[in-house]
């Protein structure tokens, strides 16, 4: 289905932009905040996201992944704003608390603040896809590009941390 | 006390704190000139306040039918969780049958002239009190949606049988018959054939996963409804998670109006989950989404069981929570709504007068 609208997208159809936005916004801003840690970023990744998918829609290719071409976009939107932020962030605690472990304002102490704080990258992407947004394990396989194994090992990995830092 | 589960406060989290950038990225995409500008973008923009309303009510009003349908016939039978645990079987049956009801009530014209019929005996067994026009105007709708799924979750439980097909006009393996009551106690029966094929099976560990798909047609008086589908069933340990999806065509070379039904049913311990989510596309566009989620605890020898219902209709959005009651001995079904931010609740409550139920929607008029 999304291959079929990622067609439809590279002549400008916003009622299939509107589905591939729903289909995808969730993963999209789970993998963003998995890099970029911050909710306010991970929401500024999302958006210079889809700018570049509909940007580069003419070049994506219909016998591949779409899931994991829009989040391929999206991770590396992610990565420039965070590569972005470490140059030009100061090392004045004055200035960015937050470098030195002072809570940021983003934390609405939810299970998934726990979880990004906690959580190493890719442990927290897969927990957010799986949970988050119902893709099967073998589709994150697909997605991030890693056998069905290690999505599994390292969600469990995921869900025993979660499980220790809630104390049950 | 309740188990917590960290997926399932996850999923929800995510639910209500993904943040929604869609209208900024579109405005830039179209300044840019990467996306069309839709001709009817500023009639959507113009509509009115009142308009808007009625259509979180009518679809609040659709919700809470659809709601009903399923919820109701369970929550007045005493012993309420028996219909949630049902096998794949069943739960074929099940969502077929709701699916394909449910399609006839929306898109078919024909479907809509046998309803109508159906609707005014649906009618005088509802009478509603409040004195809201527009929720008044709305009870059509109600009943529709309430036609559309009564008859298989009526009193008695639905059963499933499967024998070899043996109809040459439908070349599918197995059929399946349907049995149920209405809310009138009328048995009704309805058949399915359908074949079954393993797409995928995978064993990783202490984990297994089968992967099916489903092709058949349903047979709902005298109108045949072409259905796919596809079903999982994952095992892990001590838990159990099956799904199912079904799409619903009234015309197989129409594959842009539709009605897709998922189900997701878990197991873990005590607890156990079903969800079904219908989704209504006409042309393509998805036109209304509505979820139901019953959720049974077990709790020593006492089961509890909560429902909640979301439903998504254009810019409408809402949700309930329902609470089954017994006073001076009349069941009573308190809902509390939440439609746009607007909250309040209503109360629907049972009677049988001549033999006949009647379920009478009690709405405060502040």
């Amino acid at each position: 289905m999304l291959n079929k609208l990622m067609k439809q997208l590279v002549y400008g159809n916003t009622d299939a932009f509107d589905k591939i936005y729903a289909l995808t916004s969730k993963a999209v801003y789970y993998v963003a905040l998995s890099v970029v840690k911050e909710r306010s970023l991970a929401e500024d990744v999302m958006q210079s996201a889809y700018i570049k998918v509909l940007q580069n829609a003419h070049k994506y290719k219909p016998e591949t992944n779409a899931n994991a071409w829009i989040l391929t976009i999206a991770k590396n939107e992610a990565l420039n704003l965070k590569q972005y932020r470490k140059r030009e962030q100061t090392v004045d605690e004055r200035d960015n608390p937050a470098l030195f472990g002072t809570k940021t304002t983003d934390d609405y102490g939810l299970l998934i603040d726990i979880a990004r704080k906690t959580l190493q990258e890719d442990e927290f992407t897969i927990l957010m896809l799986i949970t988050a947004c119902g893709y099967k394990r073998r589709e994150v396989a697909a997605i991030l590009n890693k056998p069905v194994s290690t999505v599994t090992w390292k969600y469990n990995n995921a869900l025993s941390e979660m499980r220790r830092q809630l104390n049950f | 006390m309740k188990k917590f589960n960290i997926q399932k406060e996850i999923r929800q989290e995510a639910e209500n704190n993904t943040p929604d950038v869609l209208n900024r990225v579109k405005h830039t995409a179209q300044a840019q000139g990467l996306l069309k500008e839709k001709s009817t973008a500023n009639n959507v923009q113009t509509t009115s306040r009142k308009r808007l309303t009625v259509t979180g009510l009518f679809a609040a009003v659709a919700a809470v039918v659809l709601c009903l349908a399923i919820v109701l016939p369970i929550t007045l039978r005493p012993n309420l969780p028996s219909n949630i645990t049902m096998s794949a079987k069943d739960a074929y049956g099940l969502g077929a049958v709701s699916t394909a009801k449910l399609l006839g009530s929306n898109v078919s014209a024909k479907a809509m002239a046998r309803l109508s019929a159906t609707t005014k005996n649906t009618a005088k067994r509802t009478n509603v009190s409040a004195q809201n026009d527009e929720l008044k105007t709305s009870l059509e709708r109600f009943n529709e949606y309430f036609v559309a799924l009564d008859s298989f979750l009526g009193e008695e439980l639905i059963t499933t049988t499967t024998v070899k097909n043996t109809n040459e006009k439908y070349p599918y393996e197995t059929m399946m018959t349907v049995k149920g009551k209405d809310v009138n106690g009328t048995d009704v029966a309805y058949v399915m054939y359908y074949s079954e094929t393993v797409v995928k099976s995978e064993i990783d560990e202490d984990e297994q996963e089968t992967e099916y798909s489903l092709e058949g047609i349903m047979v709902i008086d005298g109108v045949d409804y072409y259905l796919e589908g596809e079903r999982t069933e994952e095992s892990e340990k001590d838990e159990q998670e099956n799904e199912l999806k079904i799409k619903a065509y009234l015309d197989k070379n129409n594959r842009e109006t539709y009605i897709q039904m998922e189900q997701e049913q878990s197991q873990e311990d005590n607890e156990r989950e079903l969800e079904y989510v219908y989704s209504v596309y006409q042309e393509g566009k998805l036109v209304e989404k509505t979820s139901v989620e019953f959720e049974t605890e077990r709790k020593g020898a006492n089961e509890e069981v909560e429902y909640e219902l979301e439903f998504l209709q254009g810019n409408a959005k809402g949700k309930y929570k329902l609470e089954r009651e017994i006073k001076n001995g009349t069941t009573q079904i308190k809902v509390k709504y939440d439609i746009d931010g607007k909250q309040g609740e209503f109360k629907i409550r049972e009677t049988v007068n001549n033999g006949e139920k009647d379920y009478e929607y009690i709405f405060d008029n502040k």
